[in-house]
């Protein structure tokens, strides 16, 4: 395969609490994104996607790792040549007003960004740009509005005409589309197809199945801090999954029903994942060891690594046997 | 401009057509204290202005045949124990305060609003510290401080204005501190950052321009307001402020004060509360015009 666009490795990152608490907010995490690809990073709430997302774009700091993004070392990057790379990759938030300044008018944003990132060209040509621009998003009248009198939708987005103007190659999309409606959900996910073109690699980090099932190429998993399983659009839903994937798979409707018997597995929600120090974070309710008892002790003392896509003892043996 | 149809290819927004739109509509839909104590303010300043160009002559031109003269067309205000004109003397009395005023209240506001974002927007130990120094100056009475300054070096009015305006950095900066703490928190600012502004635009121009500067101008006519009022007092208590037969409205209120006509002193010590008074409401009202969110 040729070289992908942004490889991390062994990234780690802990958030110490005042009172002493340790949180593992990502844990040893290996990520490769390759060009033109839209790579889905799904879990639940608290499972370390945003962290994951904002520290590969150098908006929190790493505890430990390496992150390559073309030929330069993105961590090693300091002041000008940081906000040089930055052009190259843009994060969409969550929360779709932190894309947009509260007292600055549509126009007026735009073009600070323009002039931030074009500044070659004449106020005639970010100008047009600009049109260009709101245009593409569907925006093309709504130059002297503000954030207060934009609907969420649009809100989302100015902010991606605010990106486009930057031209990147990478965005981190933080649930674009949380807080829509069903009617402007699919406009955006539209928008960001049409957007997408060639060249340009979301990753893509998300609640909504649905949303991934539309765009992605490859699925990434997250527990705790780690990347669980890696699916290829192809087969999510269709082969067998770590069991914590099924459970998001089913909570959205989308995998097919198991004919797992195991009542714990059964009964438990998908925030009863505590996360074990030692073993595998799933191990206490998984329902794979009621037939291979004898990986049990394996299953409680160590942490499974990504072998076969799966960071699963039994079912990457499973794999390997196919 | 670029020959597109659409309408809006004429809007390029600059700060004096911001400024201008701001005013305009502060003006049409701001309650009558703002409309009046602007017009206070902008007299004020306008006399303010061309204050240093006019002659001293008039003013200190003692003449005992006229004194205590009731208000004429002549002498609008009357004149004073002295036979001088008290109109005059409020004019010209209004340089006491003025320069020494303006400059208290901008230093005050640009290093107070420098010192604040870079202890709220960087935090860490430096920041801490210099809070703690801060706080320290905060502390100090000021009147009492001034009055304690004035008597170790030789009191000018230059002295009075400096002092005032760094005794009340401190508060303006932990104002800003606070500010620039709560919005650093916000995950637009963060998202400035994402996009590749320098740190230095995002403090100066997001934060500093965009989200304080009715904060830091409702502090800096607080400035002007005390600087006002310091100069009057020490003026009135004599020994610091302006000296006769130079006037300022505090030592004409002192002169006057066992005057048998009530105009000499009433009309400067009125203008001394009307003034105070329509600076504050002016700094309200512009504060309220700016901290509207805008759609």
């Amino acid at each position: 395969m040729n070289k992908p666009l942004l490889s991390a490795r062994n990234l780690h990152k802990v958030f110490k609490s005042p009172g002493g608490k340790q949180t593992v907010a990502i844990d040893q995490v290996d990520l490769d994104l390759y060009t033109g690809e839209v790579v889905a990073l799904i879990g639940e709430s608290g499972s370390g996607k945003t962290t994951l997302g904002r520290a590969l774009l150098r908006l929190i700091s790493l505890d430990q790792g390496q992150v390559q993004f073309l030929d330069q070392d993105l961590l090693a990057l300091k002041g000008s040549e940081l906000r040089q790379a930055r052009r190259q990759f843009q994060m969409i938030f969550q929360n779709q007003q932190a894309n947009l300044h509260p007292r600055l008018s549509v126009a007026e944003m735009m073009d600070e960004s323009l002039v931030l990132h074009h500044p070659e060209q004449s106020a005639a040509e970010r100008q047009s740009m600009m049109n260009t621009l709101l245009d593409q998003v569907g925006l093309s009248n709504h130059h002297d509005r503000y954030l207060a009198s934009l609907s969420g939708g649009e809100q989302r987005r100015v902010g991606l005409a605010r990106i486009l103007a930057t031209s990147p190659k990478l965005v981190v999309a933080d649930e674009p589309t949380s807080g829509l409606d069903a009617a402007i959900k699919l406009q955006t996910i539209e928008l960001l197809k049409t957007l997408k073109g060639e060249s340009l690699t979301y990753l893509l980090i998300s609640h909504d199945l649905g949303l991934v099932r539309r765009i992605a190429d490859r699925v990434l998993v997250m527990l705790r801090g780690r990347i669980i399983e890696e699916i290829s659009i192809q087969d999510l839903g269709m082969i067998k999954h770590h069991p914590y994937t099924q459970k998001l798979l089913e909570a959205s409707n989308l995998g097919k029903k198991t004919d797992i018997e195991h009542t714990q597995y059964k009964n438990a929600s998908i925030e009863d994942v505590r996360g074990h120090s030692i073993g595998c974070h799933y191990c206490s309710l998984c329902p794979l060891l009621a037939n291979t008892p004898e990986l049990k002790d394996l299953c409680y003392s160590q942490r499974p690594t990504l072998t076969q896509q799966v960071a699963c003892f039994s079912l990457s043996k499973e794999r390997e046997l196919v | 401009m670029t020959g597109q149809s659409t309408g809006q290819s004429t809007r390029q927004s600059t700060w004096y057509s911001t400024w201008y739109s701001t005013w305009h509509s502060a003006w049409k839909e701001q309650p009558l204290s703002f409309k009046l104590s602007s017009i206070i303010v902008v007299l004020v300043l306008c006399f303010g202005v061309i204050n240093p160009f006019i002659s001293y002559d008039p003013v200190l031109d003692v003449e005992l045949s006229r004194r205590d003269l009731a208000p004429s067309w002549e002498y609008w205000m009357g004149t004073d124990g002295q036979g001088r004109s008290v109109a005059l003397r409020l004019f010209k009395g209004i340089e006491a305060f003025f320069f020494p005023g303006l400059i208290a209240g901008l230093f005050a506001a640009f290093v107070g609003g420098v010192l604040g974002a870079l202890c709220g927007y960087f935090g860490g130990w430096i920041g801490r510290s210099l809070s703690a120094v801060l706080e320290l100056i905060d502390t100090l009475p000021r009147m009492v401080f001034l009055v304690l300054i004035c008597t170790i070096f030789p009191p000018s009015i230059l002295l009075i204005s400096i002092i005032s305006s760094v005794l009340f950095i401190p508060s303006i900066a932990t104002i800003i501190r606070r500010k620039v703490e709560a919005l650093g928190a916000e995950d637009y600012i963060l998202a400035h950052v994402a996009h590749g502004f320098h740190p230095l635009k995002i403090i100066s121009y997001h934060i500093l321009w965009l989200q304080c500067r009715a904060l830091l101008t409702r502090q800096m006519i607080f400035v002007f307001s005390y600087v006002l009022f310091i100069e009057t007092a020490l003026s009135y208590l004599g020994d610091y402020g302006v000296q006769e037969p130079y006037p300022s409205w505090g030592n004409m209120v002192a002169q006057s004060r066992i005057s048998a006509v009530a105009w000499p002193w009433a009309l400067p010590a009125l203008a001394i509360i009307i003034t105070i008074a329509a600076l504050l409401a002016f700094g309200d009202g512009i504060a309220r015009r700016e901290e509207e969110v805008k759609r």
